[in-house]
Parts: C-alpha cells; sequence; structure tokens
C-alpha cells in the first residue's frame, strides 16, 4: 500500500543523485546540439522563474483589498488583474480568484500532483507537493489547518479546492482588522504566501 | 492499473513544513520542463508528462524526488517522441 512507505519525500530535501544529474546533462547537451532547446534558453527560463514569488500574489491581494475596482477585475479576469500590476501570466491554464469571507474559508491542494498559480506565487513548497498534504487535507482539512497553527471557528465552513493542470486558484485572504490606515505596500508585506494558499490567515 | 499519484483522502502523516530552496538541478528541470511544453517548442504536453510520471513504479513515484520524476518522465518522452535515441541516454532504474 502507498502509504506503508516511511518517507516518501524526504529526497525532496537533498542534493540530486550523480546519476540524475548526468542524465540531465546528457538531455542538455543532446537538445542544444539538436538545436530544440539552447542553453541560453534555460537560463533564461530560470531567470523568469527566479522573478516570481509569492511578492506577486501579495501585491495582488492588497490592491483587491485596498480597490474595489480592482477586486472586481480579479474576480472576473485574473490575469488582467496581474497584468495591470506589471505581471505576465500565460493564456492557459485558467487561474481564479478565491475569496475568504468569515463565513467560508478556501484552502488549496493539488491532490494528483502540485498544480499551483506559479506565475503569481512562484514554485510550489515542497510540503505542497508531499504525499502528506495531498493525501489529509481533503478529508480531515481542519486537523491540517491547525498543523500550522489555524484555526477556523468551527460555525465557518471551510471548502478544500483541489486544482488540476487546467484550472487554479489564488487564496484572498481575509483583510485582517485594524489595517485601515495602512498603506497598500504595508498591506502587501503582511501577506504571506500560505495565506493565498489557505493554510493560514493574514494577521497583523 | 497502478494509481500511485492519486493520493487524495489516503491516511497519511505529519506534514513536514521545512522549506527547501530548489537547487540548481531543480531549476533546470524545472525549466526544461516549462520549455518543452510551451507551445513554441512543444516537444511533448504537459498531459503526457503526467502520464509519463503517474505510469511509473510506486518505487519510482516515492523514492524519486519530485524533479527527478519530472526529469525522468521527460527522458522517456523525449525517446519516446524520437528526439533523442535511448542509447544516448542513461536513464537510472528506479531507486533502491
Amino acid at each position: 500500500m502507498p502509504h506503508d512507505h516511511p518517507h516518501p519525500t524526504s529526497r525532496d530535501h537533498s542534493e540530486p543523485r550523480p546519476a540524475f544529474d548526468k542524465l540531465l546533462s546528457q538531455v542538455l547537451a543532446k537538445l542544444d546540439h539538436s538545436g530544440l532547446l539552447t542553453s541560453a534558453e534555460v537560463t533564461a527560463q530560470i531567470e523568469d522563474m527566479e522573478g516570481r514569488t509569492p511578492t506577486e500574489g501579495a501585491r495582488l491581494v492588497a490592491r483587491c483589498w485596498a480597490d474595489p475596482e480592482f477586486l472586481d477585475l480579479a474576480r472576473k479576469d485574473l490575469p488582467a488583474a496581474a497584468a495591470k500590476l506589471g505581471v505576465s501570466m500565460p493564456a492557459h491554464p485558467v487561474f481564479l480568484l478565491l475569496e475568504n469571507t468569515e463565513e467560508l474559508h478556501h484552502v488549496v491542494v493539488c491532490t494528483l500532483c502540485s498544480c499551483y498559480p506559479r506565475p503569481i506565487l512562484g514554485p510550489p513548497p515542497v510540503w505542497y507537493k508531499s504525499r502528506n498534504y495531498r493525501s489529509r487535507v481533503v478529508v480531515e482539512p481542519r486537523e491540517v489547518l491547525a498543523e500550522f497553527g489555524t484555526v477556523i471557528r468551527e460555525k465557518a465552513n471551510l471548502r478544500v479546492v483541489d486544482s488540476t493542470a487546467d484550472c487554479r486558484y489564488l487564496v484572498l485572504p481575509l483583510r485582517p482588522r485594524g489595517t485601515e490606515n495602512l498603506t497598500e505596500k504595508e498591506l502587501a508585506d503582511l501577506v504571506t504566501r500560505d495565506s493565498m494558499i489557505g493554510v493560514t490567515n493574514v494577521s497583523m | 492499473m497502478e494509481r500511485t499519484h492519486d493520493l487524495g483522502g489516503l491516511p497519511a502523516g505529519k506534514i513536514d513544513q521545512t522549506e527547501h530552496e530548489l537547487t540548481f538541478f531543480d531549476k533546470r528541470v524545472d525549466a526544461l520542463y516549462v520549455l518543452l511544453t510551451s507551445p513554441k517548442k512543444a516537444a511533448f504536453t504537459m498531459d503526457e508528462v503526467r502520464r509519463t510520471v503517474e505510469s511509473f513504479s510506486q518505487a519510482d513515484y516515492f523514492g524519486l524526488s519530485y524533479y527527478e520524476r519530472w526529469l525522468k518522465a521527460m527522458s522517456l518522452l523525449l525517446i519516446e517522441k524520437g528526439q533523442i535515441e535511448a542509447s544516448a541516454l542513461d536513464i537510472p532504474k528506479a531507486s533502491s
């Protein structure tokens, strides 16, 4: 049975093994030689990826909190809203905003693999890709959130949303009380990656 | 058919929240994936990569790191598509 394996994701915390490093070199050399993919393209892509961090998502969230018209746009067309902040998103997959309220909290998972709104959050954390998170959050979300130090009040609904290759989600966390006088930049500084996945809330 | 990847709802343990910076290896495999599945290159599709990863044995699915899995899947697809000859690559067997 799959759950009999003791440390399924431990390798994600270590350096790759030499055999895989060798395979990567072989693949890159072959593709460079055939012209399908140059090393310059690989370098440029790595730079693009390194420029995408949860900071982009946090700016989006802060603008949604500060500007009702922007929020409306983000609800209808998240990539168009991101474009207004200078963040490019591909035409596919679909990106949707999940709004947390006092009555409804969202948490996102990809049970089958690791689908994630990478253009606005960067690559997913290792735990998001782990077997334990993927297995458990759909059946015991309150217990999983408690591991992240998050308690959702009993009366609030907790909705677990499963991402797919074709549809990714950004959680719009609840704006904390007492932030009325903060600037948009100060608001963005409060927003964490985990709050945009839904495993935590934003706090002052 | 094995459905190793279909993990939702299975019993599992505590979540390891240790953060892990992507290694240079991870970043290059990631770049390879994004570029080769892009409309411009279209060497294979995201769904083909998933199909390949999802057909791995349990030993590979759980024994390899995330990016080792993706690299192995993409290598197999490049051979399948005739982009690279099988003899040119040393694809590691399932980890012990």
